[in-house]
């Protein structure tokens, strides 16, 4: 009898690493030779425990396919042995007889979970997978299960580490040791980068990383609006919640230029835009945010490049994810207007009085009175009815409504259905994913122009391994939306399809005291009863909004196919070449037709308008007419380049060097024709009338960049990396086309050193970074170095007696010394993380010089004969920090293990002119020493406390022609201040309020009030999961913003700026200053008409508002099914809310208003309302 | 590994490659950009057309310059006042943008078609010569550039003033060029755009004016050397004078004279007594003719191209000077002063036996509208102090009564022709002192004939003493010819934009503001009339009522009710020429107002590259 032989097999190869599936067939061979076929499959480590095993044995093996424990029993057939299967271990031993497994199960099973030191993990979470049984260690890494099953599987995990799965059958020797390594992930984890990928730990640039999951939690339909918040560099800016969310801009840390520049988006590395990727799809979004990082895509990346990977096939069988939901939208504001005529014509009536000496309406007593019998009739009582015949005579109709515009206009819940399907897998030859989603919802229009909006959204992706040495990559998508609407046709400018016409149009002369129908049935289109006024319904566009003839369509498709080659030259060299395809296509049509049946109780009479009969209301902008509008975009981008990895020793070498070609068309084409044979068709042929408009446009440009990049690092301490691009560009002429923007950034991976061993504890790593790189802006219009000659036609001139004369002329001349626009970016930065890296942080400083701006230049002597071009006369300067925090770990709740991440990320920058043509520093233009957004205004001190405080400061002090210019053109009686008036500060004591010269040295009584821009962005972030349950929570944010609102701001203004606005808060009058109230929380002065219209407005602090903000973005909770069926893997039902609630000193001032929209530009009136969303929905993995 | 090199390699040759040569070049397809245009005739057509636009005047501008002859009733000039100041001359952009366009045209124009491209070089060369003439006219030493300045190019920027003569010189080079380059005849039309006989017509103006204004101002501080010599980039050199451009003139005007022939048409029958009216006639026809005109301005009322000088000159009321009516000859080719009594004659008088011009130039009895009524007749229309200020109601270039309006105005504008280059001639040989017999026959002759006025059958060697104390400067061996030149061209170019000029550069400044006359006189009014109903033209109607203090019965209409005293003077008290803008302030500094300021702010500008006027005192030290 043999000692127990001891036979150890160890064949370590590393080939192949992803066979899974065995495929193996044998004939007649010995035990001994099938297990070394076996180990050269994959890289599996078998050790045979046991000397009873007969290695010599003859057998045949035939596995297709086949699990490794199905192998395992073809080749040990017969012999009774038991194999333990332990990632790529195997162990064989002698199986025990099956009569011991009972008694050991009833035994406890206890052990000890310790690090490749031997110290013991303390807190590490141990789960026995068939049974659920839960384990945690405890302060000696010790840990004990009851009674287990054998045999078991148990999978170990503990922050930091790698996750470990262990089967024992029982008989192990107690207590069990369990090492786990410590996460290499982490360390490992590849972050994206521009043309390839770097191992985070030895990134040196600034970049920041969204991981997908992130975003495909939250059910945001559109990617910008999921990556706010996400890094605090990112600064997402809404004008509007237009329903196909395009209403955003982005910039990372600021604004790079006085002129435009926005981030470089890439989708999978070819130019996108974020509005145009199925956030579903998304695996990563890597932010490149310094000249270092963004260097390599030169001069397109001067405000940064927001870097997005979309989902790839893997390998394994075919998982198909359904993630559908519902959810309803409403408006994050409120919608609390006055309804009651009485109250509206009361209130605008009070406001006009001092305004202009006369109510805003012409009702009679008696008619007010009536009004006032009708205050409470909130629906109509048929024995006082809201439209009574006229029996002065001045009008046949009498309008004595409670109507609730707002919600006869509008939807205030709106639903939405998004549904997503994605398939993925692929073998080692070859991986697909493939994905489609369908959204749609329902606008913000009511009734007859309802609006609606469906997208599409497709990607398939293939790589295919055509050769050892080649593969080839196919990547397509398709996002298309159509969004349709009845109503106006008119859409605001280029800039989306928010409807925004309409909007503004309403903004003046609806009062509730008015109803869309007359009792007759017909479009009550000019009712009457405006003071000084005989306006149509919202400028004749309310009929429109009733008639349900008008149809308007937007869609929009753009396709990419990328087809790409990556060819294996040898160890560490690879060549990788791609060809991308882009069109963008859009096409709207409108059918506009006058609005039907309008009566016009002015005149007393039916519309009879445009050649047609019975009653048809048409104006300017309301008449009959199709129009035809196509856009076509066409891209190619060609990359090529080579990517080298190397490692010798202590040092690791990469390289990236190639280039990178882009060619740009696009083309639009617009046909406007007056009149048409058919209302319901929106075709040019069948119009018949004048064609009123058909113009082109035509566009193009192409770069050329060669770009290289050196990385280097030894012994993965020492970093550095060199990069650069020279790029050419059509847009500018031939002797400034080509530049070369050169970069480097170095990193110290301090923790790495033998010094800091005895930190280790506390600080598990540490690097340190330092980057400095120059970017050239090539953000200019696609001709702006020509000369352009335009044609017209000479007034007053004529050589043939027959025609004008034509003639050709020179636009405006371009200066003959253009030079690049130069970005230089300096960025250090320190990624820290403590507690065996549980937590993180990071932190970058930042200072971005943008150089040369194109701005007016100096004048020139008049010789010249022309206007002075612009010139690179203009810098700015922006610095800033960006700071993220984040920790995350596991606890025990109830027993159960609770998973835990938070996160909170904070970035500011202030952006200030260096330099600028302005040499008398006028304030009406920027100077050198602006810091952007500033808003300069008076400052005051509250309102008079009487009358005789007022007379006296009248006085005193010369403001009627500045400041109080308004209360000066105010109606008889009313020309004085009086108490509730505003006491505007006379800052440089020469008794007169005004702006002195408008410069910065002699800016007389304003001083610099506030910053429009936004400051201190941050967020915080939260996840938990728990037994299948998971919360996250998100809160986003800004610290300081100042917000003047804008005359035309008839939320805020109210009567003050209009005569008759449409929509005034129910509190408006409860926020004005009353005589012998108590005023202490009063918002506005005394209440005076017209004095913050257009002509009027004074920006003092006294209006201007907080519009900092702490918002809930997200709220998700969710809740994994414990089911397990054939065909299910996985299911989860989840509600979600977004945008929830926000809390502003804003809303002091205005619930109407979201402080998000308010400082830009389209809010200045009432537009598409931002929304808060509440959906409900499934994500089922089969 | 070479076979994955190999498409790389070719990749990167193809981009490589590519990139050296227009690979990168995106061309709007949109708009019109200096690389491809200018190639074919309709484009440089088209260019050319605003060169027209922008430096042919306006009609009115022509037709209303104030000087000694006429004047508005509404407003007077700061050169009239004496109150031009450092800034009061446009120095703009605007102003310098034709030249940048023309000198755009020049370096771009690439048309393969080389009778094309001269033409339109000729164009070019003809508008900037008339630039740099207006310019040297207001400014004397000007900056020349013959290409397009560079937005960088300080040196073009801050470029210092080149001498007139200098500038003349290239102007006269200029005219050369285009009068090779034009066509005769532009094949679409002979009269709207500028021919070869235009480019020596306005070389004819040119040269006079700078030959006259050297000669005239020689040894002042604005000619401080006559005779100067300049040396080309091309190593040509010349020598400039008075004399040389007097020559010069008189070479480009001899090339037409005998060539062409006055508009002699008498289809309007203006004329109150049945005689030839074509002098009239020639001014407001709809459109010009095609012998006495070289270069006209097209006016059309259907495309609202329209000049409005009828309505103009009724609004301004605009009026001529007793002292050009002083101009006119008898009928029988004498002086006016040969007639007794000649200074105080009354208005009908003074109409008697006159240069039958004269009745066509200004309202004088049985004057008509050229529209007629419904039995033929032409509509008839009394002197109304609505549209005079003196009783000489000027009617050159009135049309019919539907022109009176501000956008009906729409009669073609001579802005060159034959008379002038007639005039032109005469004037350079008689400065010269080579003016003969012949010469005036074929010059000054021809215009008389065409009014029927005797012409002058030998070169006049008395001396005018109305002339003589008209125009006090004048001198030259042919003196006395020289004034009769001048009076011919005063009556026979009358508010055709030259007498302004033609004063400077005859050294007549002083006598260009109403300063010796204390105002602006008209009409004679003996001291009877003051207080009387006057029937003016003697047709049985009074015309005009003046009175004192205080208006006595008057059967005249109120808009000649006039009130003497303030705005309304007689020029002897109680009598004598009906005079207004007497109570006006008029300096006259001779050191200093023959040319415009330099503006301040483009002499500091330009680092004071730019050298001030004579006189001129800018507040700046340099």
């Amino acid at each position: 009898m043999r000692k127990t032989l001891l036979l150890t097999l160890a064949l370590l190869l590393s080939f192949g690493a992803f066979a899974q599936n065995i495929t193996l067939s044998l004939h007649n061979v010995t035990v001994q030779e099938a297990v070394t076929q076996l180990q050269s499959q994959g890289n599996y480590t078998i050790v045979i425990n046991s000397g009873e095993v007969d290695l010599k044995k003859r057998v045949s093996v035939s596995a297709k396919n086949a699990t490794l424990n199905d192998v395992l029993t073809q080749i040990f057939a017969g012999q009774n042995l038991d194999f333990t299967i332990n990632g790529n271990s195997v162990s064989v031993s002698k199986r025990i007889p099956s009569s011991a497994s009972p008694q050991t199960a009833k035994n406890s099973f206890k052990g000890v979970v310790i690090d490749q030191n031997g110290d013991p993990l303390i807190g590490a979470s141990l789960i026995e997978k068939a049974s659920g049984k839960y384990a945690i260690t405890d302060n000696n890494g010790s840990f004990s299960f009851e009674a287990l099953t054998y045999p078991a599987t148990i999978l170990v995990s503990y922050l930091g580490f790698e996750d470990k799965e262990v089967t024992v059958n029982g008989r192990e020797s107690q207590p069990f040791r369990i090492t786990l390594s410590s996460d290499t992930n982490l360390l490992e984890e590849i972050v994206v980068v521009g043309y390839g990928t770097q191992k985070r730990v030895n990134l040196t640039g600034a970049v920041s990383v969204i991981d997908g999951k992130e975003l495909n939690a939250r059910p945001v339909t559109n990617t910008a609006m999921a990556i706010q918040g996400a890094d605090p560099s990112l600064v997402l800016t809404t004008s509007s919640g237009s329903i196909d969310g395009s209403q955003y801009s982005v910039n990372v840390r600021g604004k790079v230029s006085l002129n435009s520049g926005s981030p470089l988006v890439l989708v999978d590395g070819v130019e996108g835009s974020l509005s145009q990727v199925n956030p579903n799809d998304i695996e990563s979004v890597s932010v490149l945010k310094d000249a270092s990082a963004c260097a390599i895509y030169g001069a397109k990346a001067s405000a940064g490049v927001i870097l997005i990977t979309t989902k790839s096939g893997m390998d394994g069988d075919a998982k198909i994810n359904y993630n559908g939901r519902f959810s309803i939208s409403t408006n994050t504001t409120s919608t609390d207007f006055i309804t009651t005529g009485y109250d509206y014509v009361n209130l605008t009536n009070a406001f006009y009085q001092t305004a202009k000496g006369s109510p805003a309406w012409t009702y009679s007593d008696e008619q007010i009175q009536m009004l006032m019998d009708r205050r409470y009739d909130v629906t109509e009582n048929p024995e006082r009815p809201w439209v009574i015949p006229d029996e002065t005579g001045t009008y046949t109709y009498v309008y004595l409504g409670n109507f609730d515009w707002y919600s006869y206009l509008f939807n205030k819940e709106r639903p939405e259905t998004e549904h997503n399907i994605t398939l993925r897998g692929g073998t080692s030859k070859a991986k697909y994913y493939a994905s489609a989603r369908y959204l749609h919802r329902n606008g913000l229009f009511a009734g007859n122009a309802q609006d609606t909006y469906d997208g599409v959204s497709l990607r398939g992706k293939v790589d295919a391994k055509l050769r050892p040495w080649l593969t080839y990559s196919s990547n397509i998508s398709l996002e298309r939306s159509d969004y349709e609407w009845g109503g106006f046709w008119e859409m605001d400018g280029s800039t989306g399809y928010t409807s925004q016409g309409i909007m503004w149009n309403i903004t003046q002369n609806v009062g509730p005291n008015y109803v869309p129908y007359n009792p007759d049935g017909t479009i009550a289109m000019v009712p009457g009863f405006m003071t000084g006024a005989t306006s149509p319904l919202m400028s004749g566009r309310g009929g429109v909004f009733m008639d349900g003839r008008n149809h308007n369509m937007n869609l929009s498709n753009y396709w990419t196919w990328t087809n790409r080659f990556t060819i294996n030259i040898s160890d560490g060299l690879k060549f990788i070449a791609d060809y991308t395809y882009r069109r963008h296509d859009i096409r709207r049509n409108f059918r506009s037709l006058p609005s039907a049946n309008s009566y016009d109780n002015v005149n007393k009479r039916m519309y009879e308008g445009n050649g047609l009969t019975g009653g048809l209301f048409s104006n300017g902008s309301v008449y009959d007419f199709t129009r035809e509008y196509r856009y076509m975009r066409d891209a190619s981008t060609i990359n090529a380049y080579f990517a080298y990895d190397k490692t010798s020793g202590h040092n690791h070498v990469s390289a990236t060097l190639g280039g990178n070609f882009d060619d740009y068309y696009a083309t639009t084409l617009m046909i406007q024709q007056k009149g048409s044979m058919s209302d319901v068709l929106s075709y040019i042929n069948m119009a018949n009338g004048e064609i009123e408009k058909a113009t082109q446009t035509n566009t193009s440009y192409r770069t050329l960049g060669y770009f290289g990049r050196v990385n280097y690092d030894w012994d993965g301490k020492y970093l550095l990396e060199v990069s650069g691009r020279a790029d050419g560009s059509s847009r500018f002429p031939a002797g400034h086309r080509w530049a070369f923007f050169p970069s480097a950034s170095a990193g110290w991976r301090i923790s790495e050193e033998s010094f800091w061993s005895a930190l280790k504890p506390v600080i598990s790593s540490a690097k340190l970074r330092a980057s400095y790189g120059t970017l050239g802006n090539q953000q200019v219009d696609n001709y702006y170095y020509w000369e352009e000659l335009k044609t017209g036609l000479l007034s007053g001139y004529t050589f043939d007696g027959l025609n004008n004369a034509a003639y050709a002329y020179m636009d405006a001349p371009v200066s003959d010394n253009l030079t690049w626009e130069t970005v230089i970016s300096k960025n250090i930065g320190i990624d820290l993380g403590f507690f065996r890296n549980r937590l993180n942080l990071n932190a970058d400083f930042f200072t971005r010089d943008t150089k040369n701006m194109l701005t007016a230049g100096m004048s020139l002597p008049t010789v010249y004969g022309e206007a002075a071009p612009k010139e690179n006369a203009a810098d700015l300067r922006t610095k800033g920090f960006e700071l993220s925090i984040s920790w995350k770990d596991n606890v025990t709740l109830g027993g159960k293990p609770l998973y835990y991440g938070l996160t909170a990320t904070l970035g500011d920058f202030v952006t200030v002119i260096t330099r600028f043509n302005n040499p008398d520093k006028l304030l009406s233009d920027n100077y050198v020493g602006k810091c952007l957004g500033d808003i300069w205004g008076y400052r005051t001190d509250g309102l008079f406390a009487t009358d005789e405080e007022a007379a006296q400061w009248e006085a005193a002090y010369d403001s009627f022609s500045t400041v109080n210019k308004g209360i000066q053109s105010q109606a008889a009686g009313y020309q004085h201040l009086r108490a509730g008036d505003i006491i505007y500060r006379d800052l440089n004591g020469d008794n007169k309020i005004n702006t002195g010269a408008n410069t910065l040295d002699n800016p007389g009584d304003r001083e610099v009030i506030g910053n429009s821009r936004p400051r201190f962005n941050y967020a915080f972030k939260g996840d938990f999961s728990w037994q299948g349950l998971d919360l996250s929570i998100f809160f986003q944010g800004v610290g300081k913003m100042d917000w003047m609102p804008n005359y035309n701001c008839s939320y805020f203004w109210g009567p003050y700026a209009y005569q008759r606005p449409t929509f005034i808060p129910s509190d408006f009058a409860d926020k004005c200053w009353t005589e012998g109230a108590d005023n202490s929380g009063a918002i506005y002065p005394r209440q005076r008409g017209l004095v913050s219209n257009k002509t009027n407005l004074i920006t003092s602090d006294y209006y201007l508002q907080s519009a900092a903000y702490l918002r809930l973005k997200n709220l998700t909770v969710g809740y994994t099914l414990p089911l397990k069926t054939r065909i299910i893997e996985k299911a989860r039902v989840y509600f979600s809310g977004e945008n929830l609630f926000y809390l502003s000193p804003l809303t002091k001032a205005t619930k109407y208003i979201d402080p998000e929209v308010a400082t830009t530009s389209i809010s200045d009136d009432i537009t598409y309302p931002y929304s808060k969303t509440f959906s409900l929905g499934v994500d089922i993995t089969f | 590994m070479k076979k994955t090199i190999i498409p790389f390699a070719i990749l990167t040759a193809a981009l490589t490659m590519s990139s050296c040569s227009d690979f990168l070049t995106k061309t709007p397809e949109t708009s019109l950009s200096p690389d491809t245009y200018f190639s074919t005739g309709a484009e440089l057509d088209l260019w050319a057309n605003k060169l027209y636009n922008d430096l042919i005047p306006a009609a009115t501008d022509l037709a209303e310059l104030n000087a000694d002859d006429n004047c508005s009733g509404s407003t007077l000039t700061a050169v009239q006042r004496g109150t031009r100041n450092p800034t009061s001359k446009s120095w703009s952009a605007d102003t310098w943008k034709p030249l940048r366009n023309i000198n755009y045209m020049l370096e771009n124009n690439k048309c393969k078609d080389a009778s094309v491209k001269d033409r339109y070089d000729g164009v070019c060369y003809f508008f900037r010569a008339l630039f740099y003439y207006e310019k040297v006219r207001l400014y004397g030493d000007i900056p020349w550039y013959d290409h397009v300045i560079g937005s960088s190019d300080k040196e073009d920027l801050n470029k210092a003033r080149d001498p007139r003569g200098y500038v003349m010189l290239m102007v006269l080079r200029d005219l050369d060029k285009a009068y090779e380059l034009l066509p005769a005849k532009w094949p679409s039309d002979p009269v709207y755009h500028v021919s070869k006989d235009a480019a020596l017509a306005l070389k004819s103006r040119v040269a006079l004016f700078e030959g006259t204004f050297r000669k005239y101002h020689e040894g002042s501080e604005y000619v401080p050397q006559d005779q100067q010599t300049f040396t080309l980039d091309d190593g040509t050199s010349f020598t400039v004078s008075s004399t040389w451009f007097l020559e010069q003139a008189a070479d480009a005007a001899g090339k037409i004279v005998g060539t062409r022939s006055l508009y002699t048409d008498n289809t309007m029958k203006l004329a109150p007594k049945a005689t030839n009216a074509s002098y009239r006639e020639y001014f407001i026809l709809e459109n010009a003719e095609s012998n006495e005109t070289i270069f006209s301005r097209r006016y059309n009322v259907d495309l609202l191209v329209r000049h409005g000088i009828q309505f103009d000159y009724k609004n301004h009321k605009r009026s001529a000077s007793a002292r050009f009516v002083n101009h006119y000859l008898q009928k029988d080719g004498s002086p006016i002063q040969k007639r007794a009594g000649w200074e105080t004659m009354s208005y009908y008088d003074a109409f008697q036996n006159r240069d039958p011009r004269m009745a066509q130039t200004l309202h004088g009895p049985g004057f008509v509208m050229a529209d007629t009524d419904n039995s033929g007749a032409h509509i008839t229309e009394a002197l109304s102090w609505e549209r005079t200020f003196n009783g000489y109601r000027i009617i050159k270039y009135i049309s019919t009564t539907e022109h009176e309006t501000a956008t009906t105005s729409t009669t073609d504008y001579p802005v060159i022709r034959y008379a002038e280059v007639l005039l032109n001639y005469a004037e350079a040989k008689a400065e010269l002192g080579t003016l003969t017999a012949e010469d005036l026959a074929k010059t000054v002759n021809v215009i008389r004939a065409r009014v029927g006025v005797p012409g002058l059958d030998a070169v006049p060697a008395d001396t005018d003493e109305l002339m003589e104390q008209y125009y006090p400067h004048a001198k030259g061996s042919q003196k006395a010819a020289i004034l009769e030149v001048r009076r011919e061209r005063t009556v026979e170019l009358f508010c055709e934009g030259f007498r302004q000029w033609d004063m400077f550069r005859w050294g007549e400044g002083n006598l260009l503001t109403p300063k010796a006359t204390k105002g602006f006189q008209g009409i004679y009014i003996s001291a009877a009339e003051v207080g009387t109903d006057i029937d003016l033209d003697k047709n049985g109607t009074p015309d005009l009522y003046l009175y004192n203090d205080n208006k006595g019965t008057t059967s005249v209409p109120s808009s000649n009710q006039i009130q003497l005293g303030s705005t309304y003077t007689l020029s002897e008290g109680d009598h004598g020429y009906l005079t207004c803008w007497a109570a006006e302030e008029y300096t006259w500094t001779e050191g200093r107002d023959y040319l415009w300021p330099i503006p301040a702010d483009q002499r500091t500008a330009t680092g004071y590259a730019l050298s001030q006027n004579p006189g001129w005192d800018d507040g700046l030290e340099q």
